[in-house]
């Protein structure tokens, strides 16, 4: 990492207006450095001084020593190429003789291309995902597919700085973000990238560095994190501070908010100084690939000194096996080895006295409850002072709740959270004074605490792009590690059951159960998760493509879904909505990944459908899929997407209201009322059952 | 495409070899060429027709490639140096030259005109492309050219007003148009001009091309655009000047030969559309010219009054056509 293009008292503007001066800045090689500032602030000024449209006030250009004003323009464009925000209009050209054109300072006196620039013309086509343009005349083709053509050409001029004036304009969502993707692929392999934005979201999410420009004041430049810190973007734009905290507070707290440190796991430690990638740090300090010591999960003999810096960030000096990129097979191997050592122990410490049973047996063993008791309780309810019906779905909860148990007051006393929940659902259920169990099934990250219940199968589940997660005994085992806890929760008499989890990334694996068993696309079951990015989006939707066709989990075979696409706790819980069916307790569905787990359930046993309950509508779209699949409907819309169970204590309460209407409410005899003017909607609700 | 072109040439040749006041049969033309032949069908032959003949196919596809040149520095399909007002510059300066320099001597001299010619449409040039740094849009720039056009044809006609008819006569048929009265020196003039350009465009092909994506992109690909950019005017200039020279403005082939050749080889790149635009120029002129004189015979038309009849529709279509 070098110093690669420098500004040097750099002043740029036009004859009769200074509109930036005097700056002087360093700017890496394979660095993405973004310029945002306001309407006519002077990016696209900036950007065109640098490449050489305009001519500078002063200063100079300097690139590896080489003071580019000096340069020949072939020399220079050799340097740098440009996608510029003007329109242009060649006559007749195909989008191949465009992207060609960046061969320019290549080819020889006719400019006759060799095979090799060929070569290079349809790479940078299919890098854009303009290959299928190539022949269509460029005047042709939308905006979005001109400048996606443009930025094609602007690679195949293969140069070490690529300059782009608001490369994102006319761009779709999904195209605005794979340029994204492109241009960091193009900055790790060393190219630069400088580019100015309007989107100061992705240009929070996708820079090294940002620059604030405005006109005629001195640039800033800093990471995004500093940018955040320092609230330059509610200066920068002169923005109510209001509107300001509105628009970026939840940004801010992600990426430099101290609660980030909770969540320092592999894949969205974005507060971790090397942030994304360790990009830029010293590669014979620590370059592993995340932000703490894979090995410290080996316990204390990684050998390194482990400490949390401030940005929450565990930091491994000096240890064992360098964290270096190169030793990333042997660390990977060491942590398998660990994991192995993990899974055996925990089959040996399990500590419940569980019925030695197998899954298959489970699965027989599950009845419907009795269409008698149904029956019996909906007497019951006609008979209670009020017009049928009019309690709506408590009525029918009621019912449906009298059958699976003996009617009786109920209390909710547990709820089962699959791996990690300390924060909004242990306050929510503090407040309802439900008890929370929580289970952890697999977390990859070391912790201390005594209150969760350690069933690892092992330490984290393997990548599903690349293959199965996890191998169908595993699944197995950690579906009856779920049984297993509901049994727990029968033992201890619990009333109702709600299943949440927490983990990292499930909502992927929950969107690949979904779409396998429902049949329905991946990009209509995967939802933003607990909130990324779109471009993190997307790669999620090709993650659920990928590993749903790299596996081939069978539809049929609800186990083998969750082995080759789920993960832990999607096979746990699904393991729990089975046990409560056996054990006859009612199970309430939380978010999407509960209700990914109960589809399994019930594919596995559809009997098993007669015990689960809905909470709230969870606003990942493959909850509504499951939930369509599974033919139950969730009582509340609450716009919440937390999971951990969060959603469950709500229908604890519908649940409640429902047993406490069976109990409580006066009859009509009681009431003396004279009900015979009922007997008509009576009859009609009859008819309507049969 | 281009075997057709040259068919439609080879024909086009023939043809305004052989039709005429006096027709002169394919046979017959074999025969003289080849040395025979009676003195007048000789004379017809070798000194009026032949000589006119070379002069269309080099002056028709000079026009053209004129044209193709400013369209593509221009960036835009309608310019040519008719519409730009380059003609009626050289038009003012070559009324200007009669007037002031031949001092009405009839006998004004070839070189006069085409130095004059010449002159004029680079002064006029040199306007429009400073004028064209100062606006924007393309459709002001041309709106632009016809206002300078209009500035010099003013121009002109005052100074015509107060001329004398015999000091202005040779004007009357240069304005007009015309590829008659040609003789071999003129022939021989034209082709070391038309010559020296077309090489020169055929080796600028490269950067003309880069062109097409606009003056910005062509700067950041390598191409030192202030250079080209006074190469191209220069040559575009060179080669209209040198049509007008000889054959006073001639309207119309500088922008539709271009376009029309664009809509049939889908293409504007340069190595293609440089031979393709001179031949069809040629081919365009070849039989303007024959119509000119045959239509109408013994009275012969303005070559300007038949190509704007074949051209500015082929205009009006571009524009109506023309996406925005």
């Amino acid at each position: 990492m070098e110093d690669f293009l420098s500004l040097r008292r750099f002043s740029v503007g036009y004859p009769d207006r200074v509109v930036l001066q005097n700056i002087d800045l360093e700017i890496l090689r394979g660095e993405i450095l973004t310029v945002i500032g306001p309407n006519g602030a002077g990016k696209s000024t900036l950007l065109k001084s640098i490449s050489g449209q305009l001519a500078l006030l002063g200063g100079s250009v300097v690139m590896q020593g080489e003071d580019l004003g000096k340069c020949s323009a072939v020399e220079r464009a050799r340097k740098m190429a440009v996608v510029l925000t003007e329109h242009i209009r060649p006559e007749y050209m195909s989008c191949r003789e465009v992207v060609s054109a960046g061969r320019y300072p290549y080819t020889g006196r006719m400019g006759i291309l060799q095979p090799r620039d060929k070569e290079i013309v349809e790479e940078a086509m299919a890098r854009m995902k303009v290959t299928e343009l190539a022949e269509r005349d460029f005047n042709a083709i939308s905006d979005g597919q001109k400048q996606r053509v443009l930025v094609a050409r602007a690679i195949a001029q293969d140069t070490p700085v690529l300059l782009l004036d608001e490369p994102t304009s006319y761009l779709d969502l999904r195209y605005r973000t794979e340029l994204m993707e492109t241009l960091k692929g193009l900055a790790r392999e060393g190219r630069t990238v400088l580019m100015s934005l309007h989107e100061i979201d992705l240009a929070l999410e996708v820079s090294d560095r940002i620059l604030c420009v405005q006109e005629g004041k001195s640039v800033w430049c800093g990471s995004p994190r500093e940018v955040l810190e320092q609230d330059r973007i509610r200066d920068l734009f002169g923005m109510p501070g209001e509107m300001y905290e509105k628009l970026f507070r939840e940004t801010k707290s992600r990426l430099c908010g101290s609660d980030a440190v909770s969540d320092h796991t592999f894949f969205t430690n974005r507060s971790c100084k090397y942030f994304p990638c360790h990009k830029g740090a010293d590669p014979e300090k620590f370059n592993c690939l995340f932000c703490y010591c894979p090995l410290y999960a080996m316990g204390p003999g990684c050998g390194g000194n482990y400490r949390l810096t401030r940005n929450g960030v565990k930091d491994c000096t000096g240890c064992l096996v360098p964290h270096r990129r190169e030793n990333y097979e042997r660390i990977m191997e060491k942590l398998r080895a660990r994991n192995r050592a993990v899974s055996k122990t925990a089959a040996a410490t399990a500590d419940v006295q569980f019925p030695d049973t197998t899954l298959r047996q489970v699965i027989s063993d599950i009845d419907s409850p009795s269409k008698e008791m149904l029956e019996l309780v909906r007497g019951d309810l006609s008979r209670l002072a009020m017009p049928p019906g009019s309690l709506g779905k408590i009525e029918t909860t009621a019912a449906r709740m009298a059958a699976i148990q003996k009617p009786r007051s109920v209390t909710a006393k547990q709820a089962v959270n699959m791996t990690k929940g300390l924060t909004g659902m242990s306050s929510i259920a503090a407040q309802r004074g439900d008890e929370v169990q929580v289970v952890d099934v697999g977390i990859a990250t070391p912790y201390e605490c005594a209150q969760v219940l350690d069933r690892r199968i092992r330490l984290g589940t393997d990548n599903i792009v690349k293959g199965p997660a996890m191998t169908t005994e595993e699944a197995e085992k950690a579906v009856m590690t779920g049984v297993s806890l509901a049994y727990q929760a029968f033992v201890e008499d619990v009333d109702i059951v709600g299943v949440g989890e927490m983990g990292i990334g499930n909502t992927t694996t929950s969107a690949a159960v979904i779409s396998v068993l429902t049949g329905a696309e991946p990009s209509k079951v995967t939802g933003f998760g607990g909130g990324i990015t779109e471009q993190a989006y997307l790669h999620k939707v090709q993650c659920v493509q990928r590993a749903i066709e790299v596996n081939k989990p069978n539809v049929e075979d609800p186990l083998d879904v969750l082995a080759k696409v789920g993960g832990f706790d999607l096979a746990a819980m699904c393991g729990v909505f089975l046990g409560c069916a056996k054990y006859g307790i009612p199970a309430v569905i939380d978010g999407v990944i509960s209700a990914a787990a109960a589809l399994c359930a019930v594919k596995m046993c559809p009997a098993c459908r007669d015990y689960l309950f809905p909470s709230h509508q969870s606003v990942e779209p493959g909850y509504m899929a499951a939930m369509e699949a599974l033919g139950i409907e969730p009582w509340f819309k609450l716009d919440m997407r937390l999971g951990e169970g969060s959603g469950c204590t709500m229908s604890f309460a519908v649940m409640e209201a429902a047993c406490a209407i069976l109990e409580r409410m006066a009859t009509f005899e009681k009431a003396g009322i004279d009900d015979s003017y009922l007997e008509e909607i009576r009859e009609a609700e009859k008819k309507e059952l049969e | 495409m281009f075997a057709a072109l040259a068919a439609a040439m080879l024909v086009g040749a023939l043809l305004c070899t052989v039709l005429g006041s006096v027709s002169i049969a394919p046979g017959k033309v074999a025969e003289i060429l080849l040395g025979g032949g009676s003195g007048a069908e000789r004379n017809i032959l070798t000194q009026i027709r032949l000589p006119r003949m070379c002069m269309t196919v080099l002056l028709g596809g000079a026009l053209a490639v004129s044209g193709y040149l400013l369209q593509t520095f221009f960036g835009n399909p309608i310019a040519g140096p008719y519409v730009l007002g380059i003609s009626s510059g050289a038009k003012l300066a070559v009324c200007a030259a009669l007037l002031f320099v031949a001092g009405g001597e009839r006998q004004s001299s070839g070189l006069l005109m085409i130095l004059a010619a010449f002159g004029g449409a680079l002064v006029t040039t040199g306007a429009i492309v400073l004028l064209s740094h100062r606006v924007r849009h393309m459709a002001s720039l041309l709106a632009a050219g016809i206002m300078v056009g209009y500035i010099c044809n003013a121009v002109t006609d005052f100074l015509v007003t107060f001329a004398e008819d015999a000091q202005i006569v040779n004007l009357r048929g240069w304005s007009q148009g015309t590829f008659s009265g040609m003789d071999w020196g003129d022939v021989a003039a034209a082709a070391a001009i038309v010559t020296a350009a077309m090489v020169l465009t055929v080796l600028c092909s490269k950067p003309i091309g880069a062109f097409e994506l606009g003056e910005a992109y062509a700067a950041s690909m390598g191409v030192d655009v202030k250079r080209y950019r006074v190469i191209l005017i220069l040559l575009s200039s060179l080669l209209s000047a040198c049509v007008t020279a000889f054959a006073g403005p001639v309207s119309f082939v500088g922008i539709a030969v271009p376009f029309l050749m664009r809509k049939l080889l889908r293409s504007s790149r340069p190595p293609v559309m440089v031979p393709a635009c001179f031949l069809s120029g040629a081919v365009f002129c070849l039989y303007s010219d024959l119509i000119a004189r045959m239509a109408f015979a013994p009275t012969e038309l303005g070559i300007s009054t038949v190509t704007s009849l074949l051209g500015a529709p082929v205009v009006i279509y571009m524009l109506a056509v023309r996406k925005r």
